[in-house]
């Protein structure tokens, strides 16, 4: 941690909330400070989408939506993040929407940059889920393998599509095939609907993972799914993925490949309060897709999340 | 296998389904629509993809494959043998790969004597669809008339020498396209840069930008460009991105620029490049559905097709009977009524002025 007195965010009691600068809940621009503890970082990329694309105007909507949060404190993780530590917008990586490969390259560059030596912590903001593959290999260059949370309707540990190795459906394939995940540390939550083949169940069970049903919240409760959770990454370095399509098309509309049957924001929000305490090192929340959203209904929902991933971080620090 | 990559599996407003897999089921086409919907050549509101599916089925009508002009007095979906071969089955996600597919099922469908109308997608297409082409016409012999907000004449654009920025730069670098055979109307707004706009200077294109439409005339600009698109070629390559319109006509397209054409103004140029000149293949591109409102665009779109179509038909069928169509025809002279009809009527006609029926008269209040 830094030792200067943390910037916080444009005072909304002096600069009306829907005016003043563009960065997310208006908190201090990487370029305002000398150094930084976390960052919010943008991933416009949606080459990798196989149904609805649009996730390349996720990280603008998701900053525009967090215009209403008021970052001063968080009332369930009981801290003011903004003043414990210097949290900063480090802007947009710059990527091609021509070339997936190529995009991944300049995502990974741009992530190894913010994490740094210091080994920083980044929430970052997609984009489509593919960015979950180069943001893991960047961090797996400073923490070594991760243990993966991933709350997500689909399992997205798929081969190929179209022959295409690297895409929204295949990131965390990639990631087991490439070793950046701790074997039989990582759990999927929120899965649900029909899948193209039973195999991809075994496929995935193979490659270590383990699954809570979106169903399987109904029986269990939350409690003790993120009793399931928290016990599975330990205290080992987590990469905490939300796609933000593990929610109900009703509290998340904007997204490319909407499910029925998904959580309800509420109960997102409260697994990730309760897991207050888990070693997030890095985190993303990906596929708002702003042209299918209405009313801001997913990017509000989106924001959220990233300020509690934040808190979670600095309440867990 | 033919079939459609999103949405229902349906054909274009209902007309037979091909299969480019299978040569018999086109041999005899006029026209075959193709669906590319490929949206990775964008770089700024994505969304494309869903062009095929929504200009497919944006209509009021039944979908019956029979759509009868009132204008052109012609069926053209029924007199002309109009199939729908469904999507390329493509990934956009490798536009390299997908310009390939695209280029060999226009190709097939070129190489058949038929006329390709391929529905976009964004406008990274019009390379391989009019290059599919010309590899049949011959590279140089298929001039262009291209309505578009933007030249498109970009060189590279994100390190890519494909996108939806840059297709008629490669068009004419291949020679499939002479540089001074193309023609380009609604350009407007604040792009391309200078260097670009020399780059098309020394090519020789012929572009018309929207201010110079208004100052001479929509009908005047379209005679002088007819006469160079027919010079030396064989036929003529029709490209429609849907942003010529105005986005109060088109919203939902990926890369709106305001002050441009009507849709009537756009209808009527398409029915009067395909009934003058011989149009050798087609794309309506960058509708993308996600911005549209009420499906305005996608109407749009397939009113464009529609026109395309229709124009031909007539086309033809003047040609195979010696006659001319007149635009100044009122709609309903002309028509040759049934007897049975006109009988009725005229009786319907001496009741009302009570003349020889037993009716009641109509009482008057």
């Amino acid at each position: 941690m830094s030792d200067m007195t943390p910037i916080g965010a444009t005072p909304s009691t002096q600069v009306p909330r829907y005016s003043g600068k563009g960065t997310f809940a208006r908190i201090a621009d990487i370029h305002e400070v000398p150094d930084y503890d976390i960052a919010v970082i943008g991933l416009p990329f949606d080459g990798g989408t196989s149904y609805r694309p649009g996730a390349r105007f996720g990280p603008m909507a998701v900053r525009q939506a967090a215009r209403t949060l008021r970052p001063g404190y968080h009332v369930e993780f009981g801290v003011a993040p903004l003043e414990q530590v210097q949290i900063v917008d480090a802007g947009d990586v710059t990527i091609t929407p021509f070339d997936i490969p190529e995009a991944c390259r300049q995502i990974e560059n741009g992530m190894r940059d913010i994490i740094g030596e210091r080994a920083r912590k980044v929430v970052a903001i997609g984009g489509d889920h593919t960015v979950a593959l180069p943001n893991l290999r960047a961090l797996h260059a400073f923490h070594g393998p991760l243990a993966l949370v991933h709350f997500d309707a689909h399992l997205d540990t798929w081969d190929t599509y179209f022959n295409a190795p690297v895409t929204h459906g295949t990131p965390f394939r990639r990631a087991f095939e490439e070793g950046l995940l701790i074997e039989d540390h990582s759990i999927h939550v929120g899965i649900r609907g029909p899948i193209y083949d039973r195999m991809d169940l075994d496929d995935d069970a193979r490659m270590g993972f383990r699954i809570i049903r979106a169903g399987d919240l109904d029986v269990m409760g939350v409690e003790a799914a993120v009793d399931i959770v928290a016990r599975r990454v330990d205290d080992l370095p987590v990469y905490l993925s939300i796609d933000i399509d593990v929610l109900d098309p009703a509290f998340a509309p904007g997204t490319g490949t909407p499910e029925s049957g998904g959580l309800t924001s509420r109960e997102l929000l409260r697994m990730l309060r309760q897991l207050n305490g888990i070693n997030v090192v890095g985190a993303d929340v990906v596929e708002v897709a702003p042209a299918y959203d209405h009313a801001e209904i997913t990017s509000i929902a989106a924001a959220t999340v990233v300020f509690d991933l934040l808190s979670l971080i600095v309440a867990s620090g | 296998m033919a079939g459609s990559l999103f949405g229902p599996d349906i054909t274009f407003l209902g007309v037979p389904r091909c299969d480019l897999t299978d040569e018999s089921s086109y041999a005899d086409a006029d026209v075959v629509i193709l669906g590319a919907p490929l949206d990775g050549g964008t770089n700024y509101r994505s969304g494309a993809r869903f062009g095929p599916s929504a200009l497919r089925q944006a209509c009021y009508l039944a979908q019956d494959g029979s759509r009868p002009s009132l204008a052109l007095r012609v069926d053209g979906l029924k007199d002309l043998r109009v199939y729908d071969a469904g999507d390329v089955m493509l990934y956009s996600g490798n536009i390299e790969q997908a310009v390939k597919l695209i280029e060999e099922d226009v190709y097939k469908i070129s190489a058949a004597g038929a006329i390709p109308i391929i529905l976009g997608g964004d406008h990274t297409i019009a390379w391989p669809d009019h290059t599919g082409v010309a590899r049949h016409h011959g590279f140089g012999k298929v001039s262009m008339i291209h309505f578009d907000a933007h030249a498109d004449t970009g060189d590279i654009h994100n390190g890519s020498l494909v996108g939806h920025g840059t297709p008629m730069r490669r068009l004419i670098e291949s020679g499939a396209l002479r540089g001074d055979r193309f023609l380009q109307l609604g350009l407007r707004g604040y792009w391309p840069d200078e260097p670009v706009l020399q780059w098309m200077a020394a090519h020789g294109l012929r572009s018309y930008e929207m201010t110079e439409i208004v100052a001479r005339g929509l009908e005047t600009c379209l005679t002088e460009a007819f006469d160079i698109a027919t010079s030396e070629c064989e036929g003529v390559f029709l490209s429609v991105d849907i942003d010529v319109c105005d986005p109060g006509h088109a919203p939902g397209t990926g890369t709106p620029e305001p002050g441009g054409f009507s849709a009537r103004e756009l209808l009527d140029a398409v029915r009067r490049i395909c009934y003058e000149l011989p149009v050798l293949g087609v794309d309506v591109v960058e509708v993308a559905p996600p911005y549209d409102h009420a499906d305005i665009t996608a109407l749009l779109g397939n009113r464009v097709v529609l026109e395309v179509v229709s124009a031909i038909a007539r086309r033809r069928k003047d040609k195979a009977e010696g006659t001319t169509w007149d635009p100044m025809q009122p709609l309903l002279a002309g028509r040759e009524v049934d007897e049975q009809l006109r009988l009725i009527t005229e009786g319907e006609e001496a009741r009302r002025r009570g003349e020889g029926g037993g009716r009641p008269h109509h009482h008057h209040h």
